[in-house]
Parts: structure tokens; sequence; C-alpha cells
């Protein structure tokens, strides 16, 4: 066997190095089991650019909030000590076959708000609606995409706020309010190039228009829309399903 | 298609440069191969590493640096076709075949890579090595994966320290 010195030189690697193996795990759970190495390991997981859950075993909810819980108080630590941590990429917690209760999802999407610089994504199982199953969808600033898909009321934030990096949404399965809607264009979302609402449900019948001068794609397919107003420049591609009887699109793909 | 003035190897012989090992060691390759290190490629666009200079590599010692190039040998030609759009499945295969055979290798070897593949950005290389590493960390408990990567057996101090963190962990094993 070779020598001590010659041995263990994994943890000599410096940090990034080792994030870039422990985010080939695909899995923030088995990298947060390397924490128990030896005390050089006891934070890298923590500081990976890509979060991870999609082990249905055991319990998941619990499971991704003792892990936000710990990135949290380690990335506000390496805040303070000005040391910037690694920006993360993407937040994936996809658990198809599970459902959960608005206040499970709130504190992720909470998380996501507030670190979260790339991609975000939320497969969850479609759920029996209840009244009180709303969600609430933070601001997130540096979020490029935003993938969700559960069964639930999902509420977008008040006017005023801006998904200044936002490029592509795609929501499935929610029930959303047809005033909502406009979030969706370049006054809110000045960067949104693709949108796919496919299929959701509008809480109650109402128009929906969605004004975009970046918007290319659009997948649109709710109920209880009438009419539906597209006002687009550069959109290229358009899909529209499901509306009801009156509910004509009248979508204005002026070439910009 | 308008050669470039440099010439990229179309005009018969192709270009070659010399690299130098941290142990002074001189290894001459083509610069198709070469120029998978975006590091390199900088310095060889500019015209370096011709004649009788050699770029020197002060943070690969030779035995690295010869596997390393034995990967960007390899994946040359597909990185020339632009990831090779063209390339047939068996080629494909091919590379894939190597790469596994590639980084069966002793675990000193593997770390010295990963840190070589990061210093000369060989995008490729660096994912492989990574991607090597986590297959043997994947599915292990920690004192699995301390005796994989050849921890030394931890001392009782750190024995009682893993497992308290065991207990705080506990939700990373559901």
């Amino acid at each position: 066997m070779d020598s001590a010195a010659a041995r263990d030189r994994i943890s000599r690697l410096p940090d990034d190095l080792l994030h870039g193996i422990l985010v080939r795990l695909r899995s923030t759970a088995a990298a947060a089991r390397t924490s128990l190495l030896s005390r050089r390991w006891r934070h890298v997981w923590t500081q990976l650019p890509e979060i991870v859950f999609d082990n249905p075993h055991g319990p998941a909810a619990d499971t991704v909030d003792a892990a936000l819980a710990r990135i949290h108080i380690h990335t506000a630590a390496n805040n303070n000590n000005n040391s910037a941590p690694p920006a993360l990429n993407r937040l994936a917690i996809n658990f198809p076959h599970l459902q959960f209760a608005p206040f499970r999802i709130a504190p992720w999407l909470a998380f996501a708000s507030r670190h979260l610089a790339g991609e975000l994504s939320i497969r969850l199982a479609r759920r029996r609606l209840q009244m009180e199953d709303e969600v609430d969808l933070p601001l997130m600033e540096k979020a490029t995409s935003i993938h969700i898909s559960s069964g639930h009321i999902l509420l977008l934030p008040p006017s005023g706020s801006l998904f200044a990096a936002l490029r592509t949404v795609s929501i499935a399965y929610a029930r959303m309010d047809g005033q909502d809607m406009d979030c969706f264009g370049s006054s809110r979302c000045p960067r949104l190039q693709e949108l796919y609402l496919w299929p959701v449900e509008l809480v109650a019948v109402s128009d929906v228009s969605i004004r975009s001068e970046s918007l290319q794609t659009l997948f649109y397919r709710a109920d209880n829309t009438r009419p539906l107003e597209v006002v687009a420049l550069k959109l290229c591609l358009l899909r529209a399903q499901g509306l009801s009887d009156s509910g004509r699109e009248r979508s204005v793909p002026l070439q910009g | 298609m308008a050669a470039p003035e440099s010439g990229d190897g179309n005009n018969g012989a192709a270009r070659m440069v010399t690299l130098i090992s941290s142990d002074n060691t001189r290894f001459e390759v083509e610069a198709a191969a070469a120029s998978l290190s975006q590091t390199l490629q900088l310095t060889i666009l500019d015209g370096g590493g011709g004649g009788g200079d050699g770029i020197p590599l002060p943070n690969v010692d030779s035995a690295t640096l010869s596997k390393v190039l034995e990967y960007c040998i390899k994946h040359a030609p597909a990185a020339a076709n632009g990831g090779a759009p063209n390339a047939t499945a068996v080629d494909r295969a091919e590379l894939e075949r190597f790469d596994n055979e590639f980084v069966n290798i002793d675990q000193s070897v593997l770390y010295s890579l990963i840190m070589a593949a990061h210093n000369l950005e060989i995008e490729g290389l660096q994912s492989l090595v990574a991607k090597k590493v986590a297959d043997m960390i994947k599915g292990k408990s920690p004192m699995e994966i301390r005796r994989t990567l050849g921890f030394p057996d931890p001392t009782p101090e750190e024995q009682a320290e893993m497992n308290a963190h065991m207990l705080e962990y506990g939700w990373a094993y559901e």
C-alpha cells in the first residue's frame, strides 16, 4: 500500500474541482453524505452550483428542508466572510409521484428567490384541489428559467416586480388567475422568449392578454380563457388550445 | 474552404507544436490535438509552440502530460468536426470505449489528471475524470467512500466526530 502522504489525495484538490465531482452525483442528498468523510469535506457539498432532489423514498420534503437549511446557513456564513460562494445555477425538486401541501413548497420557492441565478424546476404530483391550495410564486430576479408542474393554484407576484433575467417559463397542471397572465408581458418579464402554459386552468372565466416584445414561442392551453389576446412582435410559434367557445385567440404576430 | 495563413493542416503535413512538462520532457504533438486545451489554443493561435521554442507547462509532469495527450490525440478528430455531427455510431462507440478504458487507472493518476485538465481547460477530459470519481462515490456509505478513496482509517476521535455528524445528517440517508 502507498504511504500515508500518497493516500487520500482527493482531499487536497481545490474546492471547485471537488464541486465538479460532487455535482455529477446528480443528488444533493448523496453529495451531503460526503460531509461525513472528514473535516475537509464538511461543507464542500453546500456550495455546489446545482441542487437536485428526486429520490421519492423516505421523507422527501423533510430531506429537502434539512438540506436547504444547511446550505442557507453556510452560504450566509460565507457571505459574511466576503468570499462570494459560487452561483447556484440550478434548483431541481422532482417528485412527480408525491403530493405536497402549499406550506411545504413555499420555503423552497423562498430559497430559490433568495439564492437562485439560473434554472428552477419543480415537478410534483397533481393534487386534488382544495380551496386553500394557493402557492405564491415569489419574485426571482436572477432566475433564467422556471418550470413548475403541480396541481396548486399558482399566484404570481404583484405588479412592480421584475423577472429581469427570465427567458423560459413552463407551467403545467396549475390553476392560475387570468389577471395574473399579464405578468408574462414585457413590463414584468422583459427577456421572456418561451412561454408554455400547457395545460393550466384559470380559476375563473376571464380575458387574458399577454403583451411582449421579446416572446418568440407561446404554447397556451388554459381552460376558461375568453378571449386570449397576444401581442408579441417577435412571436414565431403560437399554439393555443382549449379556449372556451367565445374564446378565439386574437394574436398579433407583427413582424418586428 | 479558405485556408487561414497559419495553416490548419489541410496543406499536407499537420502543424506540430512542442509542449514541455514540469520535469523538462518535450512532447511533440499536432496543434489540433493540443488545441483541445483552451489555454494552449490561445498560445497556438498566436503562433507559439512551434520550432525549437516549445510551450512550458510548469504544473504538469511528464507522466500526466503523456496521459493528457493520449486523450487529446484520440479526441482531436471528433473535436475538429465541431462535435462530430457526421460521426458514425461506430466512431462514437469507439470513443466511448476509449474513454472507459482511459479512466481505468490508478487514483493518484486520476487526481493528477483532474488538476491538469482543469489547468489546461480541457472540458471533455475534466468531465470524464470528474464523472469517474463521482461513479466511485455513488451509492456508497461514508465509510465505504473513505475506503474507496484511500482515506486512512479514522482515529477514535474522528470516528466519534463522524458518529455525531451521522446523527445530524440522518436526512441524507433516506
